[in-house]
C-alpha cells in the first residue's frame, strides 16, 4: 500500500477515530477537516450511526418508545425551554420528588358525614390536579430478551406497547415483555397489578401471565390484580370478552363478561399433602359483578388509575397495605382492634398524613411516624 | 453496544428527570452541531438559530421520537437539512430569482429523516463489497470494538496498514452513502 497522501488524511483519521486509537490532537484535526466538508461530515456520521444500530435492533426502539410515550406536562416543558435549567438538582434520587408533600392539598369526597366534617374542621383545600402527573414513566430494564416495565413503589407507570396497547401500572408492579414484542408475539408477565387496555386484533391474542393464571384477551379493557406474595390474583373486565385459565389447571378455563370480576384464592401451602393435590382441592374461584361507586361512579378496582384509593366496608389492615403501597411506607398496626375496624372512603390527592388525619375522625387512633414506618396504636 | 449518550439520556426520561435530560442533549450535541451548521452557513447566528430549533423540535415530538431510530443522525441530518435550505434562501435572496419554487427540506415529513433501511441497505451492501481484508479489519473495529493495535497483533499486520485499510474502507462507505444521498435528494425533487 502506498503512502497515505495529504487529502486522504481525513480517511485515516476517520479510521484512527473508528478504532479509538485517535489523539486528542488529532481528534481536533480531523474536525477541522470535517467542517471544512460538512457533507462529508454528515455521511461520516449516517455511517456512524448504522454501525450503532447494528447492534440496536427493534428492542431498542420500542424501548425508546416505551420511555418518551409518558406526556410532559407542558409549564414544565416551557420551564425547560426557556432555559430555565440551573435549578436543575443533579443528585436528586429517582423518585424522591414523588413522595407525597405535606403541603399538597387534599380533595375529600362526599362519601361519609364524619369525613366531610373533617375535611371542614381541617379546612382542607378541594383542589383538582392535572391527570397528567398522575403517571410517570417507569424505570425499563433489558434483562435476557425481555424487557421490564417497573413502577417503583409510590408512583404509577404509563406505557403504550408497540402493537397500542395501552398498560397502566399501579405502584410497586413490575411487567415483563419479551425484547421483539409485536402484534404477532402479545404475550407480558405482570407481578402486581396493571390495568390492560388492549388494542383487540382477531387474529393475535393479547395474553397476561401472572403467577396463577393466564389472561387472554378476547376484547378490550381490564384489571389484573396479582401482587408477589399476595393471597388472591383477581380480574377485573371492564368491556369487551375476558379468558382466564389456571396455571395448575390449564384445560379448566373461565369466561368473563363485562363488569365481572374473578378471585383467584391463591393456595396456601400446607406441609401435610401432596403439592399438586393441593392446587387442586384447595384454589378456589369466586366470580362476582362488580358494583361502581354510586355517588362518583368510581369503580373501585380500577379507581387507582385516577390515583383514587378507594375502600369500602375494608379492614383497617387490609386498608394499611394498600396504603403502604400508595405512599411507599410501612405501616405497623400495634393494637388487634384497631386492625379490625371496618373503614370506607376514597383518598385522592392526599399527603399521607392528611390521610392518617381524615382516617382518625372516622376511627379512633394514634399514629407516629418514624421515617417511612408509621406506627399505629391506641 | 448502545450509544452511551443516547443510553443516558432515555435513562433520563425514564426517571422522570426531562429538565436534566434536556441538558445533556444540550450540552452533548449543541455545539457539534452548532460546528456543523456553521460549516455549511460560514456564519455563527443563523447557525446557532437553526440548532435551537432542531433540539426544540426533537424534544417536542417526544412521542413520537419511536420513528427516530438514532438521535444523533436524526439530530445531523436536521441540522443539514434546515443549513442547505437556508443555503438556498439566501442564493435566492441574492440572485432576486422568483418563479423557482423553494424546496423546503424543513417541512419534510420527519419520517423521511430516519435513518431508513434503504440507508442501512445502502451502507451494508457497501461493507460487502468492501475487499475481503480491508472488510474483516472493518468488521474487527466496528463489531467487536477492537483498536487499530488489537487488530493488529490478531492479524499479524502492521499498524500502519490497519489504518490505512480502515481509511480505504470509510472512503467508500462514505462514497455509497454520497450516492444515496444525492438520489435521495433527486428523488425529492421530482
Amino acid at each position: 500500500m502506498n503512502q497515505m497522501k495529504d487529502s486522504n488524511r481525513v480517511w485515516l483519521l476517520m479510521g484512527r477515530q473508528l478504532s479509538r486509537s485517535i489523539s486528542a490532537e488529532e481528534e481536533k484535526e480531523l474536525k477541522e477537516l470535517l467542517k471544512q466538508d460538512p457533507e462529508l461530515w454528515y455521511s461520516y456520521e449516517l455511517i456512524q450511526a448504522v454501525n450503532n444500530l447494528d447492534n440496536v435492533t427493534d428492542g431498542f426502539i420500542d424501548e425508546i418508545k416505551l420511555l418518551l410515550d409518558a406526556h410532559t406536562a407542558p409549564e414544565k416543558l416551557n420551564a425547560i425551554l426557556n432555559g430555565r435549567l440551573e435549578d436543575v438538582r443533579q443528585e436528586t434520587p429517582p423518585y424522591e420528588d414523588e413522595r407525597p408533600e405535606e403541603t399538597s392539598p387534599a380533595r375529600i369526597r362526599k362519601y361519609s358525614p364524619l369525613v366531610r366534617i373533617a375535611a371542614v374542621v381541617a379546612g382542607i383545600a378541594v383542589t383538582a390536579w392535572a391527570g397528567l402527573t398522575l403517571f410517570k414513566p417507569g424505570k425499563t430494564t433489558v434483562v435476557h430478551g425481555m424487557n421490564e416495565i417497573a413502577a417503583p413503589p409510590g408512583s404509577k407507570t404509563q406505557i403504550t406497547l408497540a402493537d397500542g396497547t395501552e398498560i397502566w401500572l399501579n405502584a410497586g408492579s413490575k411487567l415483563t415483555y419479551p425484547k421483539n414484542f409485536s402484534l404477532e408475539n402479545r404475550e407480558v408477565s405482570l407481578v402486581g397489578e396493571a390495568f390492560f387496555k388492549v388494542k383487540h386484533n382477531d387474529h393475535h391474542t393479547f395474553i397476561v401471565h401472572t403467577q396463577e393464571a393466564d389472561i387472554t384477551d378476547l376484547g378490550t379493557s381490564f384489571n389484573v390484580k396479582a401482587y408477589a406474595g399476595g393471597s388472591t390474583t383477581e380480574t377485573t373486565l371492564i368491556e369487551g370478552a375476558l379468558e382466564v385459565s389456571l396455571k395448575k389447571d390449564p384445560s379448566r378455563k373461565i369466561r368473563m363478561k363485562p363488569n365481572e370480576k374473578l378471585v383467584l384464592r391463591n393456595a396456601a401451602p400446607d406441609a401435610g399433602k401432596p403439592a399438586a393435590q393441593q392446587a387442586e382441592a384447595e384454589q378456589e374461584l369466586k366470580v362476582t359483578e362488580i358494583i361502581p361507586y354510586q355517588q362518583t361512579n368510581d369503580i373501585v378496582e380500577t379507581a387507582w388509575i385516577e390515583n383514587k384509593l378507594i375502600f369500602r366496608e375494608e379492614r383497617f389492615e387490609d386498608l394499611a397495605a394498600m396504603m403502604e403501597k400508595r405512599y411507599n411506607v410501612s405501616i405497623v398496626i400495634k393494637n388487634e382492634d384497631i386492625k379490625d375496624y371496618q373503614l370506607t372512603g376514597i383518598f385522592k390527592n392526599e399527603s399521607l398524613e392528611e390521610a392518617l388525619k381524615v382516617l382518625q375522625v372516622i376511627a379512633p387512633f394514634k399514629y407516629s411516624i418514624q421515617n417511612d414506618r408509621i406506627i399505629i396504636h391506641q | 453496544m448502545l450509544d452511551p449518550i443516547t443510553k443516558v439520556f432515555t435513562d433520563l426520561i425514564a426517571e422522570n428527570r426531562e429538565s436534566e435530560a434536556y441538558q445533556l442533549l444540550y450540552s452533548q450535541y449543541h455545539a457539534t452541531l452548532l460546528d456543523f451548521s456553521t460549516a455549511y452557513l460560514k456564519a455563527r447566528e443563523p447557525a446557532e438559530e437553526i440548532v435551537n430549533d432542531v433540539l426544540l423540535k426533537v424534544w417536542q415530538m417526544k412521542g413520537n421520537i419511536v420513528e427516530i431510530s438514532n438521535l444523533r443522525a436524526y439530530l445531523f441530518t436536521a441540522v443539514r437539512n434546515a443549513s442547505l435550505d437556508q443555503l438556498a434562501r439566501w442564493k435566492k435572496e441574492q440572485r432576486l430569482l422568483s418563479g423557482i419554487p423553494l424546496r423546503d427540506l424543513t417541512a419534510e415529513d420527519p419520517e423521511s429523516l430516519v435513518i431508513s433501511m434503504e440507508l442501512y441497505d445502502c451502507i451494508r451492501n457497501a461493507i460487502n463489497a468492501l475487499p475481503p481484508r480491508c472488510r474483516q479489519i472493518y468488521e474487527m473495529v466496528r463489531l467487536e470494538g477492537m483498536r487499530n493495535k488489537d487488530v493488529s497483533e490478531k492479524l499479524n499486520i502492521s499498524v500502519n496498514t490497519i489504518d490505512v485499510q480502515l481509511a480505504i474502507a470509510l472512503k467508500r462507505l462514505v462514497q455509497a452513502v454520497n450516492i444515496f444521498n444525492k438520489e435521495r435528494t433527486l428523488s425529492k425533487e421530482v
